[in-house]
C-alpha cells in the first residue's frame, strides 16, 4: 500500500533557501544548477512562470510533477536508484507545480506553452506554476548523450524539489492499494499504450527502453513513483508526457471508483512497435491478459500520431473477441476546418470512442511580452513573440491521449 | 431586439403558384404569411422587421444571381438573424432556402437557420455549413415547425456553442473543439461500464465511411509500362530545398531522378518526423526503391521510370489534404504516358 502525500504548490519562488509555506514553493538556486554538472551541459538557466502570466515558452521537451519518497526509498527507480519495485511508504508530491525541461533538441516536434490567452486556456499546463530548466549544450555535444543527461538531471532536481516537501504538512493523503478488493462489480482494466521506438521517441521502464518489451502489469502506486518516465519528443500534444504518466486521469479515474461502481483490474503498460507482425502480437497479448484478469472492460489510450491509432484498433478488435468491453481516447483528424473525417479507419469492434479533440483545428494566439526556450519558432514564420495562428497539434499536452487536457471535438 | 429578416417563396407571400415562380427577389417591410406567426412567438424577443420573396424557379435557374440579388436587398437591414422557410419537402423552395441560410451565414456572416423536411434535396446545404432544421413534409405542420426554427435562430444570434445532438439541426459535416463538459477518464469509465452493463452509448466520434478505393485495371504489359515513383516518406534532396514539413505537410514536392542510377546518401534525406531516419538516410533506395527499378529497367523488366519521382510527408496529414496530393500527381503522370505507379509507405 503508497500513501500519497499530496502538497499544494501555489507559488514559486527562486530564492536562497528550500521551503514551502502556504503553499509558497522557495527553491535554492544553487543547489538545483549543482544537480545539473555534466560534461554535455553548457549552462541551465531557471525560470519561473505562472497561471495568466503574459509568457509564450517554446523548445519544451518534457515535464514532471515534483515528487520525493519518505525515508530512504527512491522515486524515479532505475534513474535515481536501484530499479526496485516499491509502491509502499509515503510518497510526497506537489500538485499545482510542474518543472518544464526545455532546450533544442533535434526531431524534437515544435512545442508550445502560452500563460494567457486562449492558448493557455486549451493547455493543460498552464494550469500550473512552471520551474523552467532551460537547458544549451556544449558545442558539438553528441545529442543523444545530452539529451539522457538532461533527462537524468531534469528528474533529480524533481526528486529534490519533491522533497522540500517532506518537512511541510500535506493538504490532502491518498491510500493507493496494489489491487482491488472490490467485489461483485464490474471490472474494469487499463490497457495503456506507450510509444517507445528507441532514441528520442521513446519511454523508459524502471530506466530502461520498452522497446523491445512485451507488456507487462504495473501498479499505480509504481507509476505514482516514477516508474514509466517519457523520452519522447515527438507530437506535443499527443504524447504522453513524465507529467503525463505521473498524474494520469484514467488511473485517477479508476482508483477512485474502485469499490463505488467498478472494480478497478489493473493497468497493463504496452508498447507500440512499429511493424504490424509486432502490434498484432501486443494486441493479442494484451487482450489475452485482460482475459486473464477477468476484465470485463477496458480503457484504452495510445500514444503518437496515426501509427499508434492502429494500436488502439487492433487493441479493441481483441479485447471485444474476447468478451472484454473496450472504450478508446482518440484525438481526431478532421482537417483545419473540421470537415475531414476524423479517423483513418477503424475495425467493427472499435465502436466506443471517446475524442480528445482535433489536432489540427487552427488557434489563434496573440502576441506576449515575454518568451522562454529560444528566439525563434520552427513552426511559424514571424517573430517568436507575435501573434500566431497555429494547429492545436504543437500546444503541448492539449490533446493528451489520456486525458490530461480538456479539449473534445464536437459536431457543429 | 433582435432585427429579424425571414426569408419565403412566392407562394407562402400569397402572391401565386406556379405561374408567378418566375418572381424576382422583393422585400416587403415587416411579416408576410408564416412570418405572422413568427412574430407572435416571439414575444418581444425580436422583431421581424423584413420578408424576404422569390420565386422558386427564379431561384432554381439562377441561384448565384438570386444570392447576389437577396444579399443587396440585405445591405442596409442590419440583420440579426435570417429564417428561411419552412420549406417542407419542396424541392425547389428547399433548396433556395438551404442555399439563403449558406450564403447569409458564410458569405454574409448573418446568423441563420432554414427549415424543411429532412428529404428535401435543399438539405445539401447543411454539408456546406448551412444550419438546418428538420420539420414535417406538409404545411400542415406549420405550427410545429416554426417554434424549432426560431429556437434554434435565437440561439446562433445569441453567440451559443451548438450541436447538432443538443439542438436538433441537421449534423453540418463540421467538427469543432470545445472544452468537454466532464473529463475524459469520467466520460471514457462512464462509457465502459454502459457498454459492459449493455445500456446504450454514444460513441463521440462518429464512425469513418471511406471511400472504397477501386483498383485500377491491371497494366496490360508491364515490359512495356513507363512506371513512377511515388512516396509519403519524406525523401527529399539534401537541404529540403521546397521544405516539406516533418509533420502535417502542406504540400508534395517532385524531383528529377532522370540518369541517376540510385539515390546517393548524402544527397537525399528523409525530413519525415514520424520514424528514426538514420537508416533510410543511410540508404535512401530502402524508402523509394531507385536502385532495383534501374536494374528491372536494364533486365526488360519495365521500359522505363518517369523523369520524376513525387515526394511528401505522411505524418498526421489530412485525408483532404493527401487526396489533393493524390489528385495532382496522378493527373501529371497519366498525362505524361505513366502506366503504372509505385507507392512506397513508411
Amino acid at each position: 500500500m503508497l500513501t500519497v502525500r499530496e502538497h499544494i504548490v501555489r507559488d514559486i519562488r527562486i530564492g536562497g533557501e528550500n521551503s514551502l509555506r502556504d503553499g509558497l514553493l522557495t527553491v535554492a538556486a544553487e543547489q538545483i544548477l549543482g544537480l545539473a554538472t555534466h560534461p554535455v551541459i553548457r549552462s541551465l538557466e531557471l525560470h519561473v512562470a505562472r497561471p495568466g502570466e503574459n509568457v509564450r515558452i517554446i523548445r519544451i521537451l518534457d515535464a514532471i510533477q515534483p515528487r520525493a519518497k519518505e525515508g530512504d526509498g527512491v522515486v524515479f527507480p532505475g534513474f535515481l536508484g536501484p530499479a526496485r519495485v516499491a509502491a509502499a511508504g509515503e510518497t510526497h508530491i506537489l500538485s499545482g507545480c510542474v518543472l518544464l525541461t526545455v532546450s533544442p533538441l533535434p526531431r524534437a516536434q515544435e512545442a508550445l506553452i502560452d500563460m494567457a490567452g486562449p492558448g493557455a486556456g486549451i493547455c493543460p499546463l498552464a494550469k500550473e506554476h512552471l520551474l523552467i530548466l532551460e537547458f544549451t549544450p556544449v558545442e558539438g555535444a553528441p545529442w543523444g548523450e545530452y539529451e539522457a543527461a538532461i533527462r537524468l538531471a531534469a528528474l533529480r532536481i524533481a526528486a529534490h524539489v519533491g522533497g522540500i516537501a517532506r518537512s511541510a504538512p500535506p493538504d490532502r493523503s491518498l491510500r493507493v492499494p496494489p489491487t482491488s478488493s472490490a467485489i461483485g462489480l464490474p471490472r474494469v482494466g487499463y490497457i495503456y499504450n506507450i510509444q517507445a521506438q528507441g532514441s528520442f521517441k521513446d519511454t523508459f521502464v524502471y530506466g530502461r527502453s520498452a522497446r523491445d518489451i512485451l507488456q507487462t502489469l504495473i501498479s499505480a502506486g509504481e507509476l505514482l513513483d516514477g516508474a514509466v518516465v517519457s523520452g519522447n519528443y515527438g507530437h506535443p500534444s499527443l504524447k504522453n508526457s513524465t507529467y503525463a504518466h505521473l498524474t494520469n486521469p484514467i488511473i485517477r479515474e479508476l482508483l477512485s471508483r474502485d469499490g463505488d461502481d467498478l472494480a478497478f483490474g489493473g493497468i497493463i503498460l504496452k508498447p507500440e512497435p512499429v511493424t504490424l507482425e509486432g502490434k498484432e502480437l501486443v494486441a493479442e497479448y494484451a487482450a489475452n491478459l485482460a482475459s486473464l484478469l477477468n476484465w470485463q472492460g477496458a480503457i484504452v489510450t495510445k500514444e503518437g500520431g496515426g501509427n499508434a491509432d492502429t494500436d488502439l484498433f487492433l487493441a479493441a478488435e481483441r479485447c471485444e473477441r474476447r468478451g472484454v468491453r473496450a472504450v478508446l481516447l482518440m484525438a481526431e483528424l478532421a482537417g483545419p476546418d473540421g470537415r475531414t473525417p476524423p479517423l483513418l479507419g477503424s475495425p467493427p469492434e472499435a465502436d466506443a470512442l471517446v475524442s480528445v479533440g482535433n489536432y489540427e483545428e487552427p488557434v489563434s494566439v496573440p502576441s506576449v511580452e515575454r518568451v522562454i526556450g529560444g528566439d525563434s519558432l520552427r513552426l511559424a514564420d514571424g517573430p517568436v513573440a507575435g501573434p500566431l495562428t497555429i494547429p492545436t497539434a504543437p500546444i503541448f499536452g492539449a490533446l493528451s491521449p489520456v486525458g490530461i487536457g480538456s479539449l473534445r471535438a464536437r459536431a457543429q | 431586439m433582435l432585427r429579424i429578416v425571414h426569408y419565403i417563396n412566392q407562394f407562402f407571400a400569397g402572391l401565386g403558384g406556379e405561374e408567378k415562380a418566375d418572381l424576382k427577389p422583393e422585400i416587403r417591410t415587416g411579416p408576410v404569411g408564416p412570418g405572422r406567426l413568427l412574430q407572435s412567438l416571439l414575444r418581444g424577443k425580436g422583431e421581424v422587421v423584413a420578408t424576404l420573396i422569390c420565386g422558386d424557379t427564379y431561384f432554381a435557374e439562377q441561384p448565384e444571381e438570386a444570392c447576389r440579388r437577396l444579399a443587396d436587398l440585405l445591405f442596409t437591414l442590419k440583420a440579426d438573424l435570417i429564417l428561411a422557410g419552412p420549406a417542407f419537402a419542396s424541392g425547389r423552395y428547399g433548396l433556395a432556402c438551404g442555399e439563403v441560410a449558406r450564403m447569409a451565414l458564410n458569405e454574409l456572416a448573418i446568423p441563420a437557420v432554414a427549415a424543411m423536411h429532412p428529404e428535401n434535396p435543399g438539405v445539401q446545404a447543411a454539408a456546406a455549413g448551412a444550419y438546418i432544421v428538420p420539420c414535417g413534409s406538409s404545411a400542415a405542420s406549420m405550427k410545429e415547425a416554426l417554434p424549432p426554427l426560431l429556437a434554434l435562430g435565437i440561439k446562433l444570434a445569441s453567440g451559443s456553442a451548438l450541436s447538432p445532438d443538443v439542438d436538433g439541426y441537421l449534423p453540418r459535416g463540421i467538427r469543432k473543439n470545445v472544452t468537454a463538459d466532464l473529463p475524459a477518464a469520467v466520460r471514457a469509465v462512464n462509457m465502459v461500464l454502459a457498454k459492459i452493463a449493455g445500456r446504450p452509448f454514444t460513441s463521440e466520434i462518429p464512425l469513418p465511411q471511406f471511400d472504397r478505393v477501386s483498383p485500377a485495371p491491371p497494366v496490360f504489359d508491364i515490359r512495356q509500362a513507363t512506371v513512377a515513383l511515388v512516396t509519403e516518406s519524406g525523401l527529399v534532396p539534401a537541404g529540403n530545398p521546397d521544405r516539406i514539413e516533418s509533420s502535417r505537410a502542406s504540400h508534395f514536392a517532385r524531383y528529377s531522378i532522370g540518369g541517376l542510377g540510385a539515390f546517393a546518401s548524402g544527397k537525399f534525406e528523409s525530413v519525415h518526423g514520424g520514424y528514426s531516419t538514420d537508416l533510410a538516410n543511410a540508404d535512401p533506395n530502402r524508402l523509394v526503391p531507385l536502385d532495383v527499378a534501374r536494374r528491372l529497367q536494364g533486365a526488360g523488366g519495365i521500359a522505363g521510370l518517369y523523369d520524376y519521382y513525387f515526394t511528401t510527408v505522411g505524418n498526421g496529414t489530412s485525408v483532404q489534404k493527401a487526396q489533393a496530393f493524390g489528385r495532382e500527381i496522378a493527373a501529371e503522370i497519366r498525362s505524361s504516358g505513366v502506366k503504372a505507379a509505385i507507392l512506397t509507405a513508411t
